[in-house]
């Protein structure tokens, strides 16, 4: 039976992050992150988890000692923001390459100069190409169910690869929400043992990790990780396919909200979703049909999916919370490039929205809903990338 | 606002955001009143700070230039910074613990091995106190903390008679020294030898955190409790007690006795000009 509480998106997390039990956890304080690995230690000091905690000096060496602890055959976790994933950054890479299943909740935070601790995506849009699988969570529920299922899509024999599960800082993080948790043997589970591949530990059987490979075969390593990322949607669908046995809550690699004969349609990832949900459902009651996608599966990104759901759509807008300076936001480029999968070509907009944890009110989804219905009407785009809700 | 005040900070940084009974002002403080002490005016010095309660308080307060570097990164932003500067030029860093002492303590070490000049105040609150109260690198042995409900058991750089300023003696820093916030006068006076010092000088400073640190260590956040914590368990260098956690005053000085590393850089670059066949 589930569990219902109030609880803030921190602590959903770190609960998630009990029930999985991992046999290793590095941690290093960053807000808005800390929450979550402060009420792990405080599980650890409990004896309420089999895991060693290693509190390091620093994420880059929090990473490390995750890779170490992976390839030693261990479930293994940590939880970062902003700067300290821009500090990991090397080792994300070396996580990835070196196929450690990793889970690694990010409580996104917008990225310094100048400094801010508010929620935005420029974290973890920034670890886009390290090969990490990405998930994104609207509310605390989905960030405490995108965790539990981070450890099996990770674990997964034909996968081995780490995860990286988001929800907006302070928006998320740090409010108190209505959850539903599963019970520790139904978490158990599902979730299973951890099954090692590989592992350092193992004498009789020697493996290398990450030595140097040339031209003359790096590619090739290259070319299968890319293939491995191929077979990453369908084990998602199967693990929310599972999850939703247990849970009642069905998952997707993207949310659908009232797309099916769509004129007009918004993209937009995790809490501001939430938001725009209701501007959608005021302009469907004036007759006006609106839609929205909500990107739950980032990276691998699936295109083709989401082209097929979009293609009802004359005109799009795609909303990103973090910006790529001198091009389009993160997430317009990629509904760019899946637009092109079934030669569909309805106007696509970007608007950059609360960077550093500005405030996206109903306000503003109502604004870009007005304007996407003139640019449908129109057949014309007033402006293809525009920052909304800022001083000028 | 007093006098020091309106000379060198801005006046909408005052009151600064730092917790009610937080003693970090008292080390800051002591900072100004040195510069003040020295003759030195608002340009003579740019001022760097780094992340957490040391670094979020003093953000754009000096009145002249200054920067805020990433967690950890401060020292190698002013080994930078010193090579362009202008040798009479002073860089004043105020940092926390988890900065130098943590994170960021590598590039502390070879700031101190090529005695680049600056001086370092690290405000040390005993942990990670703008995160929630997590142990550190100085945390006392036995402290109740976020992370260490049942007491810090860790080695860390000041237990087990293993003492930072030893690293950082023997990395080659040239002043040191190491107060408590409530040492008043005898900081101001260590200070101005760092400054003076042309070298890398560092002042490492414990001040009281009431909200984190007081009230899991002492269970209250009553200020005059951690003021009595602290100084109880400081004394000054050659009159510890028992108990005595931190010792004062000056810790290591050979000012000046070492060439700096601008000045070496500039001088043997020269030399290498000179005398190579270009």
């Amino acid at each position: 039976m589930a569990k219902v509480v109030a609880v803030t998106g921190n602590e959903a997390v770190a609960n998630a992050l009990r029930q999985a039990n991992p046999d290793v956890c590095a941690a290093y304080p960053i807000t808005p992150q800390t929450d979550i690995m402060q009420r792990f230690s405080g599980f650890v000091a409990d004896g309420l988890v089999n895991t060693e905690l290693i509190l390091v000096e620093s994420e880059h060496s929090a990473m490390s000692a995750c890779v170490g602890a992976s390839a030693g055959g261990g479930r293994v976790i940590t939880a970062t923001s902003s700067q300290g994933l821009a500090l990991m950054w090397e080792i994300l890479f070396i996580a990835a390459g070196d196929r450690l299943p990793i889970v690694m909740p990010l409580v996104n935070r917008a990225l310094s100069a100048p400094l801010n601790i508010h929620g935005d995506h420029s974290d973890g849009m920034g670890a886009r190409d390290s090969g990490w699988i990405q998930l994104w969570s609207e509310n605390a529920q989905e960030a405490y169910d995108n965790t539990l299922q981070a450890f099996r899509i990770a674990e997964h024999m034909d996968i081995r690869l780490p995860v990286m599960v988001c929800l907006d800082g302070f928006i998320i993080s740090h409010s108190i929400e209505r959850i539903e948790y599963l019970e520790d043997d139904a978490v158990k589970n599902f979730i299973g043992e951890f099954k090692q591949l590989n592992p350092l530990l193992d004498v009789e059987h020697p493996v290398s990790y990450g030595p140097l490979i040339l031209p003359d075969l790096y590619m090739e390593y290259k070319r299968a990780q890319h293939e491995v990322m191929t077979k990453v949607s369908k084990v998602v669908l199967d693990v929310a396919a599972d999850f939703e046995k247990i849970s009642g809550r069905r998952y997707g690699l993207f949310e659908p909200y009232r797309l099916d004969d769509a004129d007009i349609a918004l993209v937009i990832l995790n809490s501001a979703a939430g938001t725009a949900k209701d501007a959608v459902d005021q302009f469907r009651d004036r007759g006006i049909r609106a839609g929205l996608v909500k990107p739950r599966l980032f990276r691998p990104f699936p295109y083709q999916e989401i082209a097929d759901a979009l293609k009802s759509a004359k005109a799009i807008c795609v909303m990103d919370r973090a910006d790529s300076f001198g091009g389009f936001g993160p997430m317009y480029m990629e509904i760019a490039s899946a637009m092109m999968m079934n030669g569909k070509k309805p106007i696509l907009i970007n608007k950059i929205y609360g960077l550093g944890g500005r405030d996206f009110l109903p306000e503003h989804a109502e604004l870009v809903l007005s304007e996407l219905a003139d640019v449908a009407k129109s057949g014309k785009a007033r402006t293809f990338k525009e920052y909304i809700g800022v001083r000028e | 606002m007093d006098y020091l005040s309106k000379k060198y900070l801005r006046s909408r940084k005052i009151p600064s955001t730092a917790c009610s009974g937080c003693g970090l002002g008292l080390n800051h403080k002591a900072v100004v009143q040195a510069v003040y002490e020295l003759g030195l005016e608002v340009e003579d010095v740019v001022w760097g700070t780094s992340i957490g309660c040391a670094g979020r308080q003093t953000f754009g307060t000096w009145k002249g230039d200054g920067f805020a570097g990433t967690h950890g990164r401060v020292y190698a932003i002013a080994r930078g910074l010193r090579l362009t500067l202008p040798p009479e030029k002073k860089i004043i860093l105020t940092v926390g613990d988890g900065d130098a002492f943590g994170i960021g303590l590598l590039h502390l070490i070879h700031a101190s091995r090529c005695n680049a000049d600056m001086t370092i105040i690290v405000n040390d609150n005993l942990g990670y106190m703008s995160t929630g109260g997590q142990y550190g690198w100085t945390t006392p042995h036995g402290s109740k903390t976020d992370s260490s409900p049942y007491g810090m058991y860790e080695h860390n750089l000041m237990s087990d008679g293993m003492d930072v300023l030893g690293v950082l003696k023997h990395a080659g820093a040239t002043f040191l020294a190491r107060h408590v916030a409530m040492d008043g006068q005898r900081a101001v006076e260590s200070i101005k030898k760092g400054i003076q010092n042309r070298g890398l000088s560092l002042i490492h400073m414990v001040f009281p955190c009431p909200t984190n640190f007081g009230s899991r260590e002492l269970g209250t956040r009553d200020t005059v409790k951690i003021y009595e914590w602290i100084e109880n368990q400081a004394a000054p260098l050659g009159q510890e007690k028992e108990n005595t956690v931190w010792a004062t005053g000056v810790y290591f000085d050979a000012s000046n006795s070492r060439p700096e590393f601008s000045e070496s850089i500039r001088k043997n670059v020269e030399t290498i000009r000179r005398t190579a066949a270009l």
